[in-house]
């Protein structure tokens, strides 16, 4: 009898243990892709990677229903896949584009080469603009509404599947 | 191809895995024959698929075979091929199928090395450790293959964080895992003794070595990230209290104690429930430091793999794990060992269960320092991070009557009030450590009362130790040389640690090239700096002139810009004047000519730290090498 009430006890502290841990996994922010979902895109400042005098603030005040931010780098081998459909969305939606930890002379080649969608493409040379709006790594991509609210957020390369969601929330 | 061959070996050894399992229920638990041949057989050739997998890995690494995920995500060809090839366990996939590697090795250590133990307390071990295996395999597998493929395949790899480039972080996973992972086997057979009803003080003297060998490990393990620490991330200390720190720091708390209690379990008969559950807890632990590094559930400076998913899987195997063990703890442990014994007041095992409550107790400090800011995180929205000032307040006044404890109790004997008979050499120890304090403290002009205490307890256990040892032809007992290196180097790391606290200096400051910055009585003048091309990164160089009471000491810290990834890093420079270093490291600036920040620090006898390091080590390995030749005799 004294060893069930034991076992017992044991049993609901491992699943209180269980669920605590869990929840802290959960909400852990630093780990979690969708923690700046539907919150306001917090003001960043992008100096322009071609023209060092031209800087732009976001989230921009401006008719556009949506514009669409993607942070990218030369040396990340999946911005290369995810280029073309960007290139797909160019004429669709505003590109600005964050150049994450990357060489100007690098990052410009990139685009000569693969052609350049962005409408506007701001420098991130020690990564910390990109950690302010929460991302963790390259290629990850947003989409922002009128109201600077982020409204979609895809972390890693973006496919055709990815693509048609996109459509999807911009039609 | 030789990826597919590595998948290969890790499922081939994952099904001959199950199958020993399957065996050993079906012949030995239903049919109850006591026959192990074919499982042992199997449980082997496990290990060498293991092993195989493994080995596959390391050379995809080798020869940067970037249709692998985790090759592209940590290697690069630019590389030396020395960190190419610790890049395998340099990453979350790879360190899981080290880490089954290590539980597989250990089992098949203990197969192979204890032929005289009763054949059915041998085989139940290995089925208990085989199941972690199954269940560490199974996670592997199918949460984080290492062999996962990417396509199309990458021309070049992404690079290992040049942080982890370094000699002493590349073999210091290793042995941290032949540490803490090493844990599982004497966790298994505490198991299987319960099981197989041989939980006595055989046990005790059986199980010690299988503590002693993963804790020589562990404590060589965390010096080793100690003195990385401190080398290489330019953070100018040896401790910081930081969460994956202290994730090490609790089984080794928990093993230490276990190794004091196996003692008086094995001498004495008592203790039988206690080390039970010490070497439950200490497994148990090990396995939350996995999680707590593995699962991204830390905000720490550490901060290697984060994905929750995986967390959600190593919270469930520890659970599961924890609450089987302590079931069949209740139900299987021998009722006639639950008496609560009598303790003789002065006697060794007092003064050990002295000694374990300390341990619990600190183990209990660094657990709520390490798990609170996680739980305040559940409950409330605040993040905090718990520093140096709640450890070193709590501790300290702790610590002081632990030394004491640790020159007195091995003065004493078993099961009996040696209080009368030591207190002429209690007294002795004494008034030589008052001495010794008095002539430190005239020395180094310092008289704080801390400073005193702390002097005066370790010099306490340095005496006593010394003692021992010029005179141990009085004594009965035989020289203890594993208690003897470990308990000096304890006394001699609280010592330096003492001095360290008190006379350390730091300064953080901006200096242009030419330029000269005077603090009290340390002048450091910047004389120049060069850039230079390095395999595989750019390198800035500065020259730093040290001036501190008339020693002139020239530093020559660095930047380096790495180019895959792209990442700096800040090499320090570290020059000795006998015990204590002069160290200095650079920010991460761009122009020498407008400044470059730095930070110097005057560490006083910092390399006594090291040694006492080692000297813990040592007592250790003087242990496992005793027990050997105990069996040859």
């Amino acid at each position: 009898m004294k060893k069930n009430l034991k076992i017992i006890f044991l049993v609901l502290a491992s699943i209180l243990f269980f669920i605590i841990f869990y929840y802290a996994l959960k909400i852990n922010k630093k780990n979690n892709p969708r923690v700046m979902l539907n919150t306001v895109l917090p003001t960043i400042e992008l100096v322009s990677l071609k023209d060092k005098t031209k800087k732009i603030f976001l989230p921009t005040a401006n008719k556009d229903k949506y514009f669409l931010l993607n942070i990218w780098s030369s040396w990340c081998v999946p911005c290369r896949d995810e280029h073309q459909i960007l290139s797909k969305l160019k004429d669709k939606i505003k590109i600005y584009g964050i150049n994450y930890k990357d060489e100007q002379s690098n990052a410009i080649s990139f685009l000569n080469e693969l052609g350049n969608p962005f409408y506007f493409i701001g420098t991130d040379r020690n990564g910390s603009i990109s950690i302010e709006i929460g991302a963790y790594g390259v290629p990850e991509t947003y989409i922002v509404n009128s109201q600077g609210i982020i409204i979609f957020k895809h972390v890693g390369p973006i496919n055709n599947h990815v693509y048609s969601t996109i459509n999807k929330i911009i039609k | 191809m030789i990826s597919n061959l590595g998948l290969l070996f890790l499922v081939a050894g994952f099904l001959c895995t199950s199958f020993a399992i399957f065996i050993f229920i079906k012949e030995n638990i239903i049919r109850r024959l006591i026959v192990y041949k074919n499982f042992f057989l199997f449980y082997k050739i496990s290990f060498f698929l293991i092993l195989s997998s493994f080995l596959f890995l390391a050379i995809s690494f080798a020869i940067s075979d970037f249709s692998i995920i985790s090759v592209y995500e940590n290697s690069h060809t630019d590389k030396p091929l020395f960190y190419k090839i610790s890049a395998s366990w340099g990453n979350h996939e790879g360190s899981m199928l080290l880490f089954v590697l290590v539980i597989s090795f250990y089992g098949l250590l203990f197969l192979l090395s204890s032929k005289k133990i009763n054949i059915t307390l041998k085989a139940v071990t290995i089925f208990f450790q085989v199941i972690i295996q199954f269940i560490f395999l199974f996670f592997l597998i199918f949460t984080s293959n290492p062999f996962a493929k990417i396509y199309p395949i990458p021309s070049q790899g992404l690079g290992l964080n040049p942080i982890l480039q370094d000699p002493l972080l590349a073999i210091h996973p290793p042995f941290l895992y032949l540490g803490y992972v090493g844990f599982s086997l004497v966790f298994s057979l505490l198991l299987s003794a319960l099981v197989s009803k041989q939980y006595n003080h055989n046990w005790a003297s059986l199980s010690k070595k299988w503590v002693l060998l993963p804790w020589t490990f562990l404590t060589f393990g965390i010096s080793l990230g100690s003195f990385w620490a401190y080398y290489e991330l330019g953070w100018g200390g040896y401790w910081f209290w930081d969460p994956v720190e202290n994730a090490s720091l609790m089984p080794w708390i928990a093993s230490t104690a276990l190794i004091h209690s196996i003692l008086v379990m094995e001498k004495t008969r008592k203790f039988f429930s206690w080390t039970a559950i010490l070497t439950i807890l200490t497994f148990v632990l090990s396995l939350f430091g996995t999680f707590l590094v593995r699962s991204g559930v830390l905000n720490s400076v550490h901060a290697f793999a984060n994905d929750p998913e995986r967390g959600v899987y190593i919270l469930f195997i520890i659970s599961l794990i924890t609450l089987s063990s302590l079931i069949i703890y209740i139900l299987k442990f021998p009722t006639k060992h639950n008496n609560r014994g009598n303790f003789v007041v002065f006697s060794r095992e007092f003064s050990i269960l002295l000694n374990n409550y300390f341990l619990m107790f600190v183990l209990t400090v660094v657990m709520v320092g390490t798990t609170y800011p996680i739980l305040l995180s559940v409950f409330t929205s605040e993040s905090i991070s718990v520093g140096p000032q709640y450890y070193n307040t709590i501790l300290a006044p702790f610590v002081f009557i632990f030394l004491i404890l640790m020159a007195s109790g091995p003065l004493m004997n078993w099961n009996k009030n040696s209080f009368f008979s030591i207190k002429n050499k209690l007294l002795t120890y004494f008034i030589i450590s008052a001495v010794l304090t008095f002539l430190i403290s005239f020395f180094v002009k310092e008289d704080d009362s801390i400073f005193l205490l702390g002097i005066l307890c370790s010099s306490y256990l340095i005496v006593s130790v010394f003692y021992e040892m010029f005179f141990y032809n009085k004594f009965i007992i035989k020289l203890n040389f594993p208690r003897i290196f470990s308990h000096l180097g304890f006394g001699l790391l609280i010592m330096a640690i003492t001095l360290n606290y008190f006379f350390s200096r730091e300064i953080t400051t901006k200096i242009s090239l030419g330029e000269n910055f005077l603090s009290q009585d340390i002048e450091i003048k910047f004389l120049k700096s060069t850039s230079r091309q390095g395999k595989n990164f750019q390198e800035l160089v500065g020259s730093y002139e040290i001036t501190k009471e008339k020693k002139v000491i020239i530093l020559n810290p660095s930047i380096r810009k790495y180019a895959q990834p792209k990442q700096f890093t800040s090499e320090t420079s570290i020059k000795n004047d006998g015990f204590s270093d002069f160290y200095i490291a650079m920010d991460y600036a761009s122009d020498a000519k407008t400044g470059i920040g730095i930070r110097f620090y005057y560490n006083y006898f910092v390399r006594l730290i090291w040694v006492s390091f080692a000297l813990i080590t040592i007592g250790g390995i003087f242990s496992l090498s005793i027990k050997k030749n105990e069996k040859k005799s």
